[in-house]
C-alpha cells in the first residue's frame, strides 16, 4: 500500500540519498561529487548542513520534498518549488548554500571548471512549478508513483495567491528512463543543450541536459 | 571611495564588462556572465575587497544589487 505525503526531517537521509541518485540519473556519476572534487558521503553531510538551514525555494530542503512510503518505508521522493518565488533564483540559493558549508577548495575546484559547466547549464523559468530531484526506488518502478508525486506537488504549491500555470523539470539527455516516464504524463521538451567539450563526461552523466515543460 | 564606486568596479572585473554601470535595481539577469560560477567568483571578490564575511542567511536575502550595497554598508559602517 502506497502513501504519499509531505516530508518531515526524520526522512532528510533519504531525500539526500534522492538528490544524489537523481543527479547520477542511472549512471555512476554524481556532477556534484565530480564538480566539487568531493566523495558522495563528504558532500551527504554538507547536504545535511544546508538542510538544517531551513532554506526553501530550492531542493536542498525539507520542505520542498514529498515522500512515497511503502509499508511505512520511504521508497520514492520528489522535490518542487516556484521558480524565484522569494525573488532569488534556485541556482543562486544552490551556489551559496555549497559555497557556505563546503571547504573553499572545492568551491575553488568548482570555480575551474566554470568552462565545462557553461556548456550544459539550462536556466529555469521565473514563476514555473519547478519538479526536481524525481527518486523511486527500482522495484517500485512502473506503479504510476511519478505521476502521484507530480500531482501532490501540484496540490502542495497551489494556494489563492499563486497560479501556477506551468512546471517545468530538468533532465540528463541520456536518461531514457525519464525521457518516457515525462513524455507519458504529458511533459514536451522545449529547450536542451549538447556539450562538444572533450571533457564533459567525466563530470556529467551525459553530454547535455533537456528542459521540459507542461501546461498545467 | 564611496561603496557603489567600488562594487561597480569588482563588477566590471568579474562580468568582463568595463562599460558595466551597477544600479539598485540590476539581478543575474541583467548581466551576460552572471551565472552559477561568476555569482561565487563575485561574493569572494565583494568579501576580498571590501574585507567582510557574509553569512548564508545575509546571502540568501541578496535580491538585487542594491540589496548588496545595502549588506555592505551595515557592515562597513
Amino acid at each position: 500500500m502506497y502513501t504519499i505525503r509531505e516530508a518531515k526531517k526524520e526522512d532528510q537521509a533519504f531525500l539526500i540519498l534522492s538528490i544524489i541518485e537523481a543527479d547520477k540519473s542511472s549512471t555512476n556519476i554524481c556532477s556534484y561529487c565530480k564538480l566539487l572534487e568531493i566523495e558522495e558521503l563528504e558532500f551527504k553531510q554538507f547536504l545535511h548542513e544546508i538542510f538544517e538551514e531551513e532554506i526553501t525555494g530550492f531542493e536542498f530542503s525539507v520542505e520542498a520534498f514529498v515522500v512515497v512510503e511503502y509499508d511505512g518505508k520511504p521508497i520514492a521522493a520528489s522535490a518542487s518549488w516556484i521558480e524565484s518565488e522569494e525573488g532569488l533564483p534556485s541556482w543562486q540559493l544552490r551556489m551559496v548554500a555549497l559555497r557556505t558549508v563546503l571547504p573553499a577548495i572545492h568551491i575553488t575546484n568548482l570555480m575551474a571548471k566554470s568552462a565545462i559547466c557553461n556548456t550544459i547549464n539550462i536556466k529555469r523559468s521565473e514563476g514555473t512549478l519547478q519538479i526536481e530531484s524525481v527518486f523511486i526506488s527500482s522495484e517500485h518502478r512502473g506503479k504510476e508513483l511519478l505521476k502521484k508525486m507530480i500531482d501532490f506537488h501540484i496540490k502542495l504549491r497551489s494556494n489563492n495567491t499563486n497560479n501556477i500555470a506551468s512546471m517545468e523539470l530538468l533532465t540528463y539527455n541520456s536518461n531514457l528512463l525519464a525521457e518516457k516516464a515525462y513524455t507519458k504524463i504529458g511533459f514536451k521538451k522545449i529547450e536542451y543543450t549538447t556539450s562538444s567539450h572533450e571533457e564533459i563526461k567525466q563530470f556529467y552523466p551525459s553530454d547535455g541536459m533537456t528542459r521540459w515543460q507542461k501546461i498545467i | 571611495m564611496e561603496i557603489k564606486t567600488k562594487l561597480q568596479e569588482v563588477f566590471r572585473d568579474v562580468f568582463q564588462d568595463e562599460s558595466l554601470t551597477i544600479l539598485p535595481e540590476m539581478t543575474a539577469g541583467d548581466v551576460d556572465k552572471w551565472d552559477s560560477i561568476t555569482h561565487l567568483i563575485m561574493i569572494s571578490k565583494v568579501e576580498e575587497v571590501f574585507n567582510v564575511s557574509f553569512r548564508l542567511k545575509e546571502l540568501i536575502k541578496l535580491k538585487n544589487v542594491g540589496d548588496l550595497i545595502a549588506l555592505l554598508k551595515e557592515k562597513t559602517e
